[in-house]
């Protein structure tokens, strides 16, 4: 219950300091999930009630973009991509190489590893291809042998 | 802007007249020429989705889509080559690489029936042979336009759960060809917004929100998704499959509101109901198109009259039963005669009704309409000195820029006006909100004012001084000087506090009044059933007088129009309860008493004829009973709420009857006794056609009490007392004194009597949890309600809508708004 309160008011404190016009939505979404790690039912029932948009458009929106997540997210979250440049230049070995070192499958979470990996289209920074971003921050030109680090430090840093 | 009024335009050589603005698929529809499209729907906002509908134009490098492409002056169109043909099956065949084709692809379909081919053929059993819409299916015509003969990639089986948690209704996922007509129906011609797509790619899929059963997401059950759906991805639940030359169809108009919507009925052979289906998509509510199937269908066989000889009632012949109550009539005095009506909306039956009483020289004349919302109209107007206008011609709604409802959830009390503002809503006309609470018209609103639910007076009073302050412009009506100095004496945050808005909500709504003109103004009901109805008027008037806007009054129940009429005929007493019948009969003032409807009496006179559809416990009571045929069964005559006349053309069907009907069982009687019948019974249209005209007045600003100097409260919710505002509302899910939740379990789900709303947040912290089962004390009864939760509602009040079957319940009805007490039921 008083977790329940807290989240509102985060919401409520990202809310007020935008507009509320249908255009600022989608800012707001991407507020909260960086804020929180993910776009909770109430979040975006608040949001609807606040934009005067219907939920279900909202939850359309939220599901239609991976960079929303509608549950918690992991603690540490790498993401690949596999757009047509980072395909080129074999980002697919890297989803092998990750596949291998963690034990996981692209899509998959590990919550007692506290480790997501997933696989996105495009990044839209081709010029860095291959692309692996580990909790928001860009990997570019990434090897397949820098992953083991990569990895490494993911679960010394869990285990803190 | 171009004054162009037709274009010309070539398709497969063919010179067409198109309308400009009209799209090509359209005007080709129009003309009968066929362009395969699984997305496109009249009525509902083009997609673009299936891509059949390409076509080749001269001039442009690729094909189009026709669904897209607007026509224009001399635009030439192919709708057909080998080209187009190739393109199409191609597309075809990847829309059905995941849509179970086994019997869409099979060559041996014509002989299905025979050999069962599909036992062999398909993975598992399935296929066409198994759908609902087997025969009826828009992608197995395309299928068979195009020639599909086999299909290059594997099935790919979606393999998702079916939705099958729902009454009337199941989705099945797996048909599913994502063409997005069912949410766009749901959330545009509608307003529900229920549906959602979910998901990109190939794992789009239809949804609601998080996934919720329907009935979780606030779904009406209006059924627009199965009216649109080409496949059978929305089916409807114990709908199967039926030889053509094994149904009959029958249209009629519904008469359980006063939307008064065109339906279509489906009957098997042994009567009973397939479907009920509206004449266009989406124009239907559960009520008229699963509540009144099923009932029907649970009151079959036909009933016969009943009649009571030594104290006994028994069955009897038609003939017996209409000469006994001959013989009644007979035998009693016009003045100890009473004719009363209720709950009915068909013109013909109520003019005979009344024209057979004037014909007896009867006096006790009435009609039971509780609320009696005109009459209190009425009343209202001539206390103030005011008129108005109670008829709409929908043809003027495009001209509104803005629409106000108050008190009002037009959704649910006349769908048919809320589908035509929905149109201009789509075209960008605004929607604006007052209301306390459970408006599914709000949801589409683009501000939406929660108030207490008896403060709208205040609420109004505090957009008008906002109006005022953004627009202090001159008006040219009668005591617009006398109108600002009062208005100057009322402190719009103070309004606002008590009436429990938001202030820049209160802000959001005068812009867009002022943004947004002309406005059409709509009140319900509820605007009129509260002790401060005289306030209200006043308060939406006078912020109508000040934008120029249209008023309108919207009764959800049916009949209320032709009240109205008949009682200036008449001399007929609209009256709000049953109370006075009842003391003129223990007073023997009423000796022979003729019910057509539904009526709850506390004790029989000496004769009592009941006349109505279905044989419930009421009829208990009665001398003689005449079962008299349905709605569904009869051509009548019916007003709608914004005073149109509607009926189904009599000459284009023939109609199959269980019963009489009212009129025929009236003239009958009429023939026996013997009277002759005026001539308004027979002339039903022209004569309330003639009645219908306005009187002219001018508009002159109302007087409005000062504030009143109430102490300042804690403000609202004021359940710390114990004690909460529960607004009381009507259900309609009720026929010939038959409702349909306790009929039946399948519509208990989705609307109950027995619900008592409540805050959600609020109704938690005092401890109530959903399904909960209470006790609501009012002074006057106490009623056993379940708890229903909504995030929706306006904090420290509560809603129920009780059936009117009784008259404590009417009581509470007509107070509008009650102080109650909730307790926990031990």
């Amino acid at each position: 219950m008083k977790d329940k309160e807290e989240e509102r008011e985060k919401v409520r404190a990202l809310l007020s300091v935008l507009p509320p016009e249908k255009r600022y939505l989608m800012l707001f979404l991407h507020r909260v999930q960086r804020e929180t790690g993910w776009v909770t039912e109430e979040a975006q029932r608040m949001a609807a009630e606040y934009f005067a948009v219907p939920v279900s458009e909202i939850y359309g929106l939220v599901t239609f973009y991976s960079a929303f997540r509608t549950e918690p997210g992991s603690k540490n979250e790498i993401t690949v991509c596999q757009g047509t440049a980072c395909h080129l230049r074999g980002s697919s070995r890297l989803v092998e190489e990750l596949t291998r070192l963690l034990g996981m499958k692209s899509g998959q979470e590990k919550p007692e590893k506290g480790v997501s990996l997933k696989t996105v289209s495009c990044l839209g920074c081709c010029a860095l291809a291959p692309v692996v971003v580990v909790n928001g921050k860009y990997f570019g030109r990434v090897r397949a042998d820098q992953l083991s680090e990569i990895a490494g430090k993911l679960q010394t840093r869990n285990d803190e | 802007m171009s004054s162009v009024d037709k274009v010309r335009i070539k398709i497969n050589n063919r010179m067409l007249e198109a309308k400009p603005g009209m799209t090509v698929l359209e005007c080709a529809r129009k003309n009968g020429i066929y362009i395969p499209a699984l997305c496109y729907l009249e009525g509902l906002p083009v997609r673009t989705a299936c891509r059949l509908c390409l076509v080749e134009i001269y001039g442009k490098p690729q094909p189009l889509p026709a669904c897209q492409v607007k026509v224009e002056e001399g635009l030439e169109i192919i709708t057909s080559s080998p080209e187009l043909e190739e393109l199409r099956r191609a597309i075809l065949e990847l829309i059905l690489s995941e849509h179970p084709y086994f019997c869409l692809a099979c060559q041996e379909k014509n002989v299905c029936k025979e050999l069962k081919v599909t036992m062999a053929r398909a993975l598992e059993t399935g296929g066409c042979v198994f759908c609902p819409r087997d025969g009826d299916c828009e992608l197995q015509k395309v299928v068979e336009y195009l020639k599909i003969k086999r299909i290059p990639y594997d099935y790919k089986d979606r393999n998702r759960q079916l939705w099958l948690s729902d009454p009337f209704i199941i989705h099945n996922p797996n048909l599913c060809i994502t063409c997005g007509r069912c949410l766009r129906a749901c959330a545009e011609l509608r307003g529900e917004n229920v549906l959602t797509f979910s998901g990109r790619g190939e794992n789009i899929a239809v949804d609601t929100f998080f996934h919720r059963g329907l009935r979780e997401s606030g779904c009406s059950f209006c059924g627009a998704c199965l009216d649109v759906c080409p496949v059978a991805a929305f089916s409807e639940r114990g709908v199967y499959p039926a030889a053509a030359d094994s149904i009959y169809e029958q249209s009629f108009i519904c008469q359980l509101c006063s939307s008064a919507c065109e339906l279509r009925a489906e009957f098997y052979e042994d009567g009973s109901i397939r479907r009920i289906k509206p004449a266009s998509p989406g124009a239907a509510c559960a009520r008229g198109r699963f509540g009144f199937r099923e009932v029907f269908n649970r009151r079959l066989p036909p009933s016969s009259p009943l009649l009571r000889q030594n104290g006994r009632q028994s069955h009897s012949s038609r003939e017996r039963a209409l000469a006994a109550v001959v013989e009644a009539i007979r035998k009693y005095k016009p003045e100890e005669i009473a004719f009363v009506s209720a709950g009915l909306a068909a013109a013909r039956s109520l003019l005979a009704f009344y024209s057979l009483a004037e014909a007896l020289g009867v006096k006790n004349l009435f009609y039971l309409a509780p609320g009696d919302f005109y009459g209190k109209l009425s009343d209202l107007e001539e206390r103030l000195g005011i008129s108005i206008v109670r008829r709409l011609n929908l043809e003027e709604l495009p001209k509104f820029q803005s629409f106000f409802l108050v008190d009002l959830d037009i959704l649910s009390e006349g769908l048919t006006l809320w589908l035509e503002i929905k149109k201009s809503l789509n075209s960008g006309a605004r929607l604006l909100v007052l209301d306390s609470g459970l408006n599914r018209s709000a949801r589409t609103a683009d501000v939406y004012l929660k108030c207490h639910p008896e403060k709208k007076a205040l609420a109004l009073l505090a957009i008008t001084r906002t109006v005022l302050t953004a627009a202090p412009g001159l008006s040219f009506y009668r005591g617009y000087p006398e109108f600002l100095e009062r208005l100057k004496e009322i402190s719009v945050d103070r309004a606002v506090r008590e009436a429990g808005l938001q202030p820049e909500k209160v802000k959001k709504a005068a812009d867009l009044l002022l943004s947004s003109s002309p406005s059409l103004f709509l009140f319900g009901e509820r605007f009129l059933r509260q002790p401060a109805a005289g306030e209200n008027l006043t308060a939406l008037w006078n912020l109508a007088l000040k934008l120029e806007a249209r008023l309108l009054p919207v009764q959800a129940a049916a009949g209320g129009f032709l009240a109205e009429r008949l009682k200036k005929k008449f001399k007929l007493r609209v009256l709000e309860s049953l109370e006075e019948i009842d003391r003129m009969i223990e007073a023997g003032k009423i000796k022979f008493l003729y019910v057509l409807g539904d009526l709850a009496l506390r004790r029989k006179p000496e004769f009592l004829v009941v006349q109505k559809p279905f044989q419930t416990a009421e009829v208990g009571l009665a001398d003689v009973y005449l079962p008299s045929a349905t709605f569904i069964e009869e051509n009548t005559l019916v007003v709608d709420a914004t005073g149109r006349f509607k009926k189904i053309d009599s000459g284009k069907q023939e109609l199959r009857q269980r019963n009489m009907t009212n009129e025929e069982i009236l003239n009958n009687l009429a023939e026996r006794i013997p009277v002759r019948l005026s001539e308004t019974a027979s002339h039903p249209e022209f004569y309330l056609k003639e009645e219908m005209t306005e009187k002219e007045f001018t508009a002159s600003y109302l007087p409005f009490p000062p504030a009143a100097e109430e102490p300042e409260k804690g403000g609202f919710p004021a359940t710390d007392s114990g004690s909460i505002t529960i607004i009381v509302g009507r259900n309609l899910d009720v026929y010939s004194g038959v409702s349909f939740a306790r009929e039946m379990e399948s519509f208990r789900a989705i609307s109950d009597p027995d619900w008592l709303w409540l805050n959600e947040a609020q109704a938690r912290s005092l401890g109530f949890e959903e399904g909960q089962k209470v006790f609501l004390e009012t002074g006057d009864c106490r009623l056993e309600l379940e708890v229903r939760l909504s995030p929706e509602l306006f904090p420290g009040c509560g809603v129920i809508f009780p059936i009117l079957d009784d008259s404590v319940k009417v009581k509470l009805y007509n107070q509008g708004s009650i102080s109650a007490t909730i307790k926990v039921k031990q």
